[in-house]
């Protein structure tokens, strides 16, 4: 669609020195409202061209208004218009709004925006200056509705047809091409050599973090910070949390503009909204500040990592032989037992022994180096640390009383829980008969480093009531049938993995140090879905979600599970 | 009791008619049980969706050419970089086991590794959105899916379609009709590209030039390489194992300003 109209303000305004035409053509939209004018209203005023046939049945629609002395340089550049000079009374009922008010310009006549049509009309109509004389108006040939209709019904028609002959032309030459295919020549495999070894330049994979979303980014496509003054708008209250190294330190957000330790530069995505001065929506300003992770919270063994978190999950991975991990089991997670364990952490040595046993499985008893290599070993100072720093700074601990008591009866390093053994038969640690159909391997397990164990769930509630010789017996029966090697207390209702944004925070303490940052907060909630909030923790800048043993594929099973579960819900609706 | 026998005949790929209500009842089930799988990634479910669009694939396609793809992970210094913290690439050569426990721990990196190598052998080995062909002819279609082996790591079976392929019928017609023509050619392409070579010379070569070990066995007892002796110590110091490092590019090709 294109139409003189939308530049007849131009055309008008300069029409006393030269006329500008513009021929841009308009994509898209709705067309404008255009007045056609018949050949008989304006027949009587035509002045050029000379020869024109007032009984043609045209329809004309009004162009531009001009200096007489530009007059014939328009008429060649419109071809079939022509050129009338009317009265103003006469012309105003054929204008549109639009260009009633850029003649109304022209001829110095002050015309309110809220002027009706009607009123401008009238003042138009009692107007007269030397311009009236001078100026004429254009008016170029236009078609009516049912031929613009026709006309557009006809090119949709073509476009599809070319279409439809790029798609039956393209076919034939699938079939022509000759098989079997040429070799490739030396020129094709240098080639692909080339490309290749160019993908592997540094240039195409080095990778630092932005200093404002913290996401790893390409190092070429990072950006310096030019203008500091902008940071300005990262300064947003409660997203972070001031360290306090001892507890009379006083509670405060991180000073100055929240970004990213030891990045300095900035990646395109966040440039963008930078410049404009507004927060980008990835920034750690949004509520996805996590922290720098403290040394105390690092290198945690899994017994360490279970006396500190709040809320924690089966066992649900297990290592093979090469040392990788592999998933045997949903995931699942509770709160801590709460009677026990939950308000008084560590708990004590009598209660741990309870809700902790640890059953090894084999053809001879455990050796001290066996004892070495379980994820069991507890280091006294190192989990008072944790819990001492945790307390002070993690959101979900600030109400936990640290038991010095029950951390005093700990060995200063070792295995705080009854240790059984049970002879087994056969040489690996599975059983025969247990053993899925598609379960290949012999033994679950590694010979070095952590050694891997399987977590039998027994509620919080049936560990309150028995002894640990009453405890035993379900245990042994459960051996008996299966062979699991650890069981481990925790609450009987399992945590919620929908609307839950303290979860992550609470299960690993040590990945989100401040409590801060958790998945599917309020304020994200319709901004990043949660799939996308994983994939940027992953790609955080200092890796450490990536290099954690359970969280990426927690992460992942959580996402199954609630996809199954969206299923199966739909299903019974 | 109908259950298990519909289980026999369908494990035997038997035909099976559902003409008793019980066996519409299993049916229905099977069908709500691939509704709620249907979007869980690695279901099994989510396995035969795949399975039924590669099927799609060969109805219009045609036969499809079959590869698989393993990137040597704790092998490629790119997979040591990111599993790495550190921020700028060092060319440093790591021990076997460093670089195991490295790739090891971080299963993110080793996913990331896998995809920008995947996507790179798309690119330039199959031809896909360069400007040049594949190995393989010009691509018409590709199906790839991800598996991981036995000690999981992640590998790539690839069915790739090539842009006028004939059915199979119409290859074995036109080999037992004695096309003399047409069998040398397509044993010349089968030959042409299933090959390994090197470019820098053949095998033999490269085993020449890469230097022997200076000590023999692993024991408490080491025996030295009378082979070794012979060569100067620069030599053997210098040399880096190439499949532990970045790849050089070759020389620009003679070639090309021939071609055009």
């Amino acid at each position: 669609m294109w139409t003189w109209r939308t530049n007849s303000n131009t055309a008008v305004a300069a029409s006393s020195r030269c006329c500008e035409i513009n021929h841009d053509r308009f994509m898209g939209g709705g067309s404008c409202y255009v007045r056609l004018i018949s050949s008989e209203e304006v027949s009587d005023f035509v002045v050029r061209p000379l020869d024109f046939d007032a009984s043609s049945s045209l329809i004309y629609s009004f162009a531009t208004y001009t200096d007489g002395y530009y007059v014939d340089r328009v008429l060649d550049e419109l071809p079939g218009s022509i050129a009338v000079q009317m009265s103003l009374h006469k012309l105003a009922p054929l204008l549109t709004m639009k260009d009633l008010t850029a003649v109304a310009k022209l001829h110095s006549t002050t015309i309110s925006k809220r002027d009706s049509k009607d009123l401008t009309i009238l003042k138009l109509s009692h107007h007269h200056c030397p311009i009236c004389e001078s100026h004429f108006s254009i008016f170029v040939p236009d078609k009516t509705k049912l031929q613009k209709a026709v006309e557009r019904s006809r090119a949709a028609r073509e476009v599809t047809k070319s279409k439809e002959m790029e798609h039956t032309k393209a076919a034939p030459v699938c079939h022509s091409s000759v098989f079997p295919p040429p070799l490739p020549s030396k020129c094709l495999i240098h080639d692909i050599i080339e490309g290749y070894c160019k993908d592997m330049e540094l240039d195409s994979f080095q990778e630092a973090g932005c200093c404002f979303c913290g996401q790893l980014t390409l190092m070429r496509n990072l950006k310096n910070i030019e203008d500091a003054v902008k940071l300005e708008v990262l300064r947003v209250p409660d997203a972070t949390w001031k360290e306090q190294v001892i507890a009379t330190d006083p509670v405060s957000d991180l000073a100055g503009p929240i970004t990213t330790d030891g990045c300095d530069k900035v990646c395109p995505a966040c440039c963008v909204h930078l410049d404009k001065g507004c927060i980008p929506p990835r920034s750690l300003t949004n509520f996805f500040w996590i922290g720098d992770v403290p040394p105390v919270l690092k290198g945690l063994t899994f017994a360490e990592q279970v006396f500190i978190a709040h809320v924690r999950h089966n066992h649900c991975l297990v290592r093979v032989s090469s040392g990788r991990a592999k998933m045997i089991a949903n995931w699942i997670m509770f709160a801590t037992p709460a009677a026990r364990v939950y308000d008084v952490l560590p708990p004590s040595w009598d209660d741990l022994s309870e809700v902790l046993a640890c059953v090894f499985i084999g053809s001879s008893p455990p050796t001290e180096a066996d004892y070495e290599q379980m994820p069991m070993l507890v280091r006294r100072n190192k989990v008072k640390d944790a819990l001492q720093w945790l307390k002070l700074n993690h959101s979900d601990y600030a109400d936990l009383n640290i038991s010095y008591e029950n951390l005093e009866s700990y060995p200063l390093s070792g295995i705080p829980v009854i240790v059984d053994f049970r002879k087994s038969d056969s040489d690996g640690n599975k059983i025969q008969t247990v053993m899925s159909k598609f379960d290949n391997d012999l033994e679950e397990g590694t010979t070095e480093g952590p050694c891997p164990f399987t977590v039998h769930g027994l509620t919080g509630d049936e560990y309150e009531n028995m002894s640990i010789d009453a405890l035993k017996v379900p245990a042994l029966r459960h051996l008996e049938k299966g062979g699991h090697s650890l069981a481990v207390g925790h609450n009987s209702s399992p945590q919620s993995l929908y609307h839950n944004p303290q979860l992550y925070p609470q299960m690993f303490p040590w990945l989100f140090p401040y409590g801060k940052g958790g998945i599917r907060q309020q304020v994200h909630a319709s901004k990043i879905s949660e799939a996308e909030h994983k994939k940027m923790l992953l790609m955080y800048y200092d890796k450490h979600f990536q290099t954690d043993y359970y969280f990426p594929m927690i992460a992942f099973n959580q996402e199954q599970i609630k996809k199954g579960t969206t299923g199966s819900f739909l299903l019974a609706k | 009791m109908v259950l298990d026998s519909l289980s026999k005949r369908l494990s035997k790929g038997e035909r099976v008619v559902l003409e008793t209500d019980a066996k519409k009842v299993y049916y229905s089930i099977l069908a709500n049980l691939d509704h709620i799988g249907g979007h869980v990634k690695g279901s099994l479910t989510s396995k035969k969706y795949m399975r039924n669009e590669i099927w799609s694939l060969v109805s219009m396609k045609g036969a499809p050419w079959f590869i698989t793809l393993s990137p040597a992970n704790n092998r490629h210094p790119l997979c040591i970089f990111y599993a790495d913290k550190d921020v700028s690439f060092k060319p440093d050569l790591r021990t076997s086991k460093e670089r195991d426990t490295l790739v090891l721990r971080n299963p993110a990196a080793a996913a990331r590794f896998f995809d920008y190598v995947v996507w790179s052998m798309i690119k330039h080995v199959l031809g896909v959105g360069a400007d040049h062909n594949g190995i393989y002819g010009k691509m018409s279609a590709y199906y790839g899916t991800v598996e991981q082996q036995g000690r999981l790591t992640l590998h790539l079976h690839l069915m790739l379609w090539i842009d006028g392929v004939i059915s199979p019928q119409e290859i074995r017609d036109r080999i037992m009709g004695q096309d003399s023509e047409f069998q040398k050619s397509l044993v010349q392409y089968l030959e042409g590209v299933h090959s390994g070579e090197l470019s820098t010379g053949s095998l033999d070569d490269i085993f020449k030039r890469q230097p022997t070990k200076k000590t023999l066995g692993t024991g408490i007892h080491k025996v030295v390489n009378p082979a070794s002796l012979s060569r100067k110590p620069s030599e053997t110091e210098d040399y880096k194992d190439p499949t532990l490092t970045m790849p050089l590019a070759p020389p620009p090709c003679v070639h090309k300003t021939r071609r055009m």
